[in-house]
């Protein structure tokens, strides 16, 4: 077990926070999600469907979650990069928790970094739904 | 280079955002407004604001007089030949939808063979058809859609390859089928394809098709001549050429709105109201029921008067020699494919980046002070058709300058490089 997977939720969710808000600059925070983006697996284009797509016109966003011993497995996929970048977050912060842990999560880091503002143009909300659909997943579980 | 002199009307423009002088290029989704338009506004809140057509007072009296004159003003701007043609609506998508629901009304009572009023219309079925095209805003396209499932009229696309309307295509349709009205957009919001409507219009005439035109991008950037195109309808936006927001037009030729049936009921549209049937009053008031959005009219007929008085031909040519020059100097950006080569273009260029995501483009050159828009631009058909999910969009309007034009493409070559280097 690696020393992040030990991190609670709420403690990576402040790494997080911290590293972002630290880059003072815009294109410093691009920058880094940008980075963390390269860090997500894909979602081959075969398997980006209808039914995994999450609504909205600004770019391609694609869900695939799964309930395996106990824990909830997430991969998520965007033709976007600074939206795979959040999503990169969203994965690295809820993938492999229990359902319970994953129920109880208030998202933190889109109000308290500049993610908030970046996301705010997208009527559909996607990522708020990212949220929201691996959360109704793990109910299921709980 | 010459300097533009316009620009100081703009005040909004003369501001830095992100800590970066702002360049505004996203005037198709909205333009901004003169200073002048916002004191006539301000002016009419201060000392003529109240309802119009209805109080015997001194208020309701100027209110009713500048919403008036302000009819007369837009009439004399598109070369409508009478005032009462000229009908105030929320915007483009409520002047389409009101003739929309208003074909549809007549689609099916036509198919009922119900000329009674009080004649249900249930079960009727049209055989007349609509064609809209391939290049539409989805407001042009989605109400034609939906009347024709509501009536049983068939609906036609005509295709719009590379950006440019087939009107082989379009003779087709017409050629082969009881075409009831051509809806087709003056300039396209996604390509900025200047419609040849000198040819279309004619054509769908030829073959006893209506046409009604979507101006939206058109009104600011063509010269408009509602009689010399003779087309029936033609609907605009206050919001995109220097009026308000929440205030249109919908301009049709008198004969058609005296048969065009109102399908929106209340105060200031009617003539006689009875327990078994109501008349209506005179067009242009029988399509305008409720309490209208007068500072809105107001507002617009100021921008109209604002784009009469300041020489909107020495506009255009502006625009013109502005929109060469992004074109070429867009186009030359590595990895950029420009989006559709129509014969003419005005208003918008839109393109893709190969290995760049429109978003990720749009994001980060606002956060140099550069706003576009990126996405489907609300034209999912076209973008389909030129094999694209999504696009960078530059509007440029006659306020803008080249030295922007030269800031945008900078801006855009560095971020493409950046974010090619994480694209794998």
């Amino acid at each position: 077990m690696t020393a992040e997977e030990k991190m609670t939720i709420a403690e990576l969710e402040d790494t997080f926070i911290d590293d972002l808000n630290m880059l003072g600059d815009w294109f410093l925070q691009y920058e880094y999600l940008l980075e963390i983006s390269t860090e997500l697996p894909k979602i081959p284009e075969t398997e980006r469907t209808d039914e995994n797509k999450v609504p909205g016109c600004q770019s391609g966003v694609w869900l695939d979650i799964r309930y395996e011993n106990g824990k909830v497995l997430v991969t998520a996929d965007s033709d976007a990069l600074i939206i795979r970048g959040i999503l990169s977050v969203i994965v690295s912060l809820l993938s492999g928790r229990t359902p319970e842990e994953i129920v109880a999560y208030v998202p933190r880091f889109i109000e308290e970094t500049n993610i908030k503002q970046q996301i705010s143009t997208d009527r559909f909300n996607g990522i708020h739904s990212v949220i929201k659909s691996i959360q109704n997943i793990a109910e299921k579980y709980v | 280079m010459k300097e533009n002199i316009w620009r100081k009307d703009f005040p909004i423009l003369d501001q830095e955002i992100y800590g970066k002088p702002l360049v505004y290029l996203d005037n198709a989704a909205t333009s901004q407004m003169p200073v002048q338009v916002m004191e006539r506004l301000a002016e009419h809140y201060k000392t003529e604001h109240a309802n119009i057509h209805r109080g015997i007072h001194y208020l309701s009296e100027k209110s009713t007089e500048a919403v008036e004159q302000a009819r007369k003003t837009i009439k004399g701007f598109v070369k409508a030949s009478e005032a009462e043609e000229i009908i105030f609506t929320q915007g483009t998508t409520d002047s389409i939808h009101l003739v929309a629901a208003g074909i549809a009304e007549e689609l099916l009572r036509e198919a009922a063979g119900a000329m009674e009023d009080n004649a249900g219309l249930a079960g009727a079925v049209s055989r007349a058809g609509i064609v809209t095209t391939q290049m539409e805003h989805h407001s042009n396209y989605v109400p034609w859609q939906q009347v024709c499932r509501q009536t049983g009229a068939q609906f036609f696309v005509c295709p719009a390859p590379d950006g440019e309307l087939d009107l082989d295509a379009l003779e087709e349709i017409l050629k082969n089928n009881r075409i009831r009205l051509v809806a087709c957009a003056h300039v396209s919001n996604l390509t900025g394809t200047v419609n040849p409507l000198d040819q279309i219009i004619p054509l769908a005439h030829r073959y006893g098709a209506e046409v009604l035109v979507d101006g939206a991008q058109g009104i600011l950037h063509q010269p408009v001549n509602v009689q010399e195109l003779d087309c029936e309808y033609y609907c605009f936006s206050g919001h995109k050429m220097t009026g308000p927001t929440g205030i249109g037009v919908l301009y049709g030729k008198r004969a058609c709105l005296e048969k065009l049936p109102p399908v929106r009921f209340g105060g200031g549209m009617v003539d006689i109201v009875t327990e078994q049937k109501t008349t209506w009053g005179p067009v242009p008031h029988r399509f305008e029921a409720g309490t209208p959005n007068i500072a809105g009219i107001i507002g617009l007929g100021a921008a109209v008067e604002y784009l009469l008085e300041h020489d909107i031909e020495a506009m255009h040519a502006w625009e013109d020699d502005l929109m060469a020059y992004a074109l070429e100097k867009i186009g030359a950006l590595p990895y950029v494919r420009i989006l559709g080569h129509p014969k003419k273009r005005a208003g918008a260029i839109a393109f893709a980046v190969d290995g760049a995501h429109p978003y990720d483009i749009a994001s980060m050159i606002d956060k140099a002070g550069v706003a576009v828009r990126s996405g489907n631009h609300c034209a999912q058909p076209m973008l389909q058709a030129l094999g694209e999910s999504a696009a960078v969009r530059v509007s440029p309007a006659f306020y803008n300058t080249k030295e922007e034009v030269d800031t945008l493409c900078e801006v855009l070559e560095k971020v493409i490089t950046m974010l090619r280097r994480f694209q794998s």
